[in-house]
């Protein structure tokens, strides 16, 4: 007698095998010259085994379903059809549009573009519907690349009404902000908002176009080692640590604050003064430094790079992008 | 090299350097289990792949034989369909039946490469088209009820301007 546990399909069989039972099936005999092979098991010779335990349960179930395509018609192809593992392994190569249009084609379908390992990377944009919104928030679970568009904004520019779109922001970042590594916002004016990136504790790149926001948040993301702005603005203001704040001493923040800061790209008006060029030095794994407006017109801009090549080990890489303004 | 015979569903052998056919971890788990067994001709029974497709998959497992093992997935890496190269792009095109047929082998078989070379293609016939055009490419039918479906649209269809 054999048992085979776990599966209904395949892979070894037994020799001197008079009778076998699977699962939770009825025994089953056999004449000795039977092989062993039945729609829902092939069996391989194994010779005088009375329990075999198969090592991959998941690996023969998938070839049942298999086996229940390849039994239909192979005119009539269906990609409903396929199993749903494979459907996910295909959606994972789709962009959140062909997901969305296959989602719309029928109920298997639909089911598989819920699968929340589809939704890694995403995107919310402001002119996204609110079914549309509404639907993606609810599928996504672990993100781990976030991007967040509002309406492009300018000086010039009125700010629109969000507050539908920030409902699902705040949503996303409350939900599973611990979950992010990248997050990239565009033209959020909203600091309150803003401040919920506090929420990713883990987050390692963040990226702020166009953004009105305090930096309170900086000092609790510690695990940071990327960041970028680019036109941002950065009001002035106490914070709960009695932390000035300004554009110029974001710097300061975050050699005080993110010690595992590797890369740092500066794209503003304003320029950072050499007073707080110089306390980046403390950022001892920083390897690439970009300021794209240059220096301050007070500074010794030379002299605050020597400090900060100084306070740098010198194994270390770093790289300076240099534009001067208007000068 | 020694060799080891595969029978497909329709009972045809194929006789298959062993090497190659480790590439289907399937197979080469079913082997590590067993032993192998010089004195006698084993006869491993394919039963979900039939001689046509095990045909294919022979040629794609020969012609990939020396291929460094495949990459564990990896989350973080952009998934990219672009990058099929251009023998498996030939080799592939096929019919549609038998595009499904080689995907369903490959995961039974659990070959990776080949899993991935496959469904990529299957991926860049969806992308780019309407839903309606995706229903017709693969003969999807609609089993939603019409309240139901216009759900479904709602939740799913892009807008880019409110």
């Amino acid at each position: 007698m054999a048992h085979i546990y776990g599966t209904k399909n395949l892979l070894i069989s037994f020799v001197n095998v008079r009778s076998y039972q699977v699962a939770a099936e009825p025994v089953r005999s056999l004449r000795k010259t039977e092989p062993l092979i039945g729609p829902d098991y092939t069996i391989f010779k194994c010779r005088s085994v009375n329990d075999f335990r198969f090592k991959s349960t998941e690996k023969v179930l998938r070839g049942k379903k298999a086996k229940y395509v390849a039994e239909r018609d192979p005119a009539k192809r269906d990609l409903a059809a396929l199993p749903k593992d494979i459907l996910t392994n295909i959606f994972q190569y789709l962009d959140l549009r062909s997901i969305n249009n296959c989602a719309m084609l029928c109920s298997t379908l639909n089911h598989v573009s819920k699968d929340s390992s589809l939704y890694k990377n995403i995107t919310l944009k402001y002119n996204m519907n609110t079914h549309f919104l509404e639907s993606l928030v609810s599928k996504i679970s672990h993100p781990k690349e976030v991007y967040i568009e509002y309406k492009y904004f300018d000086q010039h520019m009125e700010v629109g009404d969000c507050t539908e779109f920030n409902k699902y922001v705040e949503l996303i970042l409350k939900k599973c902000g611990e979950h992010i590594e990248s997050l990239k916002i565009e033209s959020c004016r909203n600091e309150d908002l803003l401040l919920n990136i506090s929420e990713c504790v883990n987050l390692k790149r963040l990226t702020l176009y166009r953004c009105k926001s305090s930096f309170s948040t900086m000092p609790v993301v510690i695990t940071l080692t990327s960041i970028n702005f680019v036109s941002c603005h950065f009001p002035q203001k106490i914070v709960s640590n009695n932390i000035n704040v300004n554009a110029n001493e974001i710097c300061e923040i975050m050699s005080k604050y993110n010690p595992l800061m590797k890369e740092i790209h500066f794209s503003e008006r304003k320029r950072v003064k050499s007073k707080s060029l110089r306390t980046l030095a403390r950022l001892t794994n920083l390897r690439k430094l970009e300021l794209i407006s240059g220096p301050g017109f007070d500074s010794d801009p030379d002299d605050a790079l020597e400090q900060l090549a100084a306070g740098c080990p010198p194994v270390r890489k770093v790289g300076y992008l240099w534009l001067e303004g208007n000068q | 090299m020694p060799n080891i015979k595969l029978q497909s569903s329709d009972g045809e052998t194929f006789e298959v350097d062993v090497e190659i056919a480790k590439c289907s971890v399937t197979i080469k788990t079913m082997l590590e289990d067993l032993g192998m067994d010089d004195e006698e001709e084993e006869v491993v029974p394919l039963p979900n792949v039939n001689s046509a497709i095990l045909r294919k998959v022979i040629q794609w497992a020969t012609y990939h034989k020396d291929d460094p093992p495949p990459p564990e997935d990896d989350e973080n890496k952009e998934k990219r369909t672009d990058d099929i190269s251009s023998w498996d792009a030939d080799f592939l095109k096929v019919d549609q039946g038998t595009l499904f047929e080689l995907i369903l082998a490959a995961n039974y078989l659990d070959i990776k490469g080949l899993l991935d070379v496959t469904c990529k293609t299957v991926a860049n016939m969806i992308k780019g088209k309407a839903p309606e055009e995706i229903r017709k490419t693969f003969n999807i039918k609609n089993d939603f009820t019409a309240s139901k479906k216009s759900r479904f649209v709602e939740e799913n269809e892009w807008c880019e301007e409110k």
